[in-house]
């Protein structure tokens, strides 16, 4: 493999594309956020909230293809440690919220953001954000440390 | 892991931007690859080798075989 007028186009080719994908997925995820919060009054706006998220997948899938390898391990120790830290504290937050052990005031501290949504919808939104949020702060904290100090 | 990385690319006068683009990675992966932050990849070690002209050995040099060198 010769490092030849070609690949210096690929790569040029490449930051291109990786700007595109970032850019596109940041703006696909803002007109989602806007849709979801004007389905709440529309609920037909859920459509083409779930149009983007599509759109977003595609943008993320070609940011993914091409990153360099660098950037790639980046992200596999950012989801190894900061992922992993932050699915400790999701568990440790459960343990906490259990009613059993410490009366029904975490979970009802928790409800409260959520105002007028249902009970059905508030257990499966608060589930899923405690699930996951953690884990994705905790990636984004380290990959974030990773990135200043490999600049 | 060392490298000559930087002095290698300062006898070309090659900024950073241009090793990378030569290599087709990130101006910040020759960077963390220069500081050590980062081992590259096999395959990018040996693209690293050609495009010096030079043996990986003669560019990276792990921390086992210098103190073994200065051992002796």
């Amino acid at each position: 493999m010769s490092v030849n007028t070609v690949e210096h186009k690929f790569s040029v080719k490449r930051e291109r594309l990786l700007l595109l994908s970032k850019w596109g997925s940041a703006l696909c995820i803002a007109i989602y956020s806007a849709f979801v919060v004007g389905s709440f009054d529309h609920p037909w706006m859920i459509w083409p909230a779930l149009g983007f998220v599509g759109l977003m997948v595609v943008f993320l899938f070609g940011w993914l293809v091409f990153l360099d390898e660098a950037a790639q391990q980046a992200h596999y120790i950012a989801w190894y440690w900061g992922g992993s830290i932050g699915l400790v504290i999701s568990a440790l937050t459960f343990v906490a919220l259990t009613p059993q052990l410490f009366s029904p005031t975490g979970v009802e501290m928790l409800r409260a953001p959520f105002g007028a949504m249902n009970d059905t919808s508030f257990a499966f939104t608060a589930g899923f954000m405690l699930a996951v949020m953690p884990a994705c702060i905790g990636y984004m904290v380290w990959w974030a440390g990773l990135w200043l100090r490999r600049r | 892991m060392n490298n000559r990385l930087r002095i290698l690319r300062a006898e070309r006068n090659w900024s950073q931007a241009d090793l990378a683009e030569r290599l087709d990675v990130s101006r910040q992966s020759v960077n963390a690859i220069e500081t050590g932050k980062y081992d590259p990849s096999l395959p990018l070690a040996f693209k690293i080798a050609r495009l010096f002209a030079l043996s990986i050995e003669e560019i990276f040099t792990d921390d086992d075989n210098v103190a073994a060198k200065a051992a002796e």
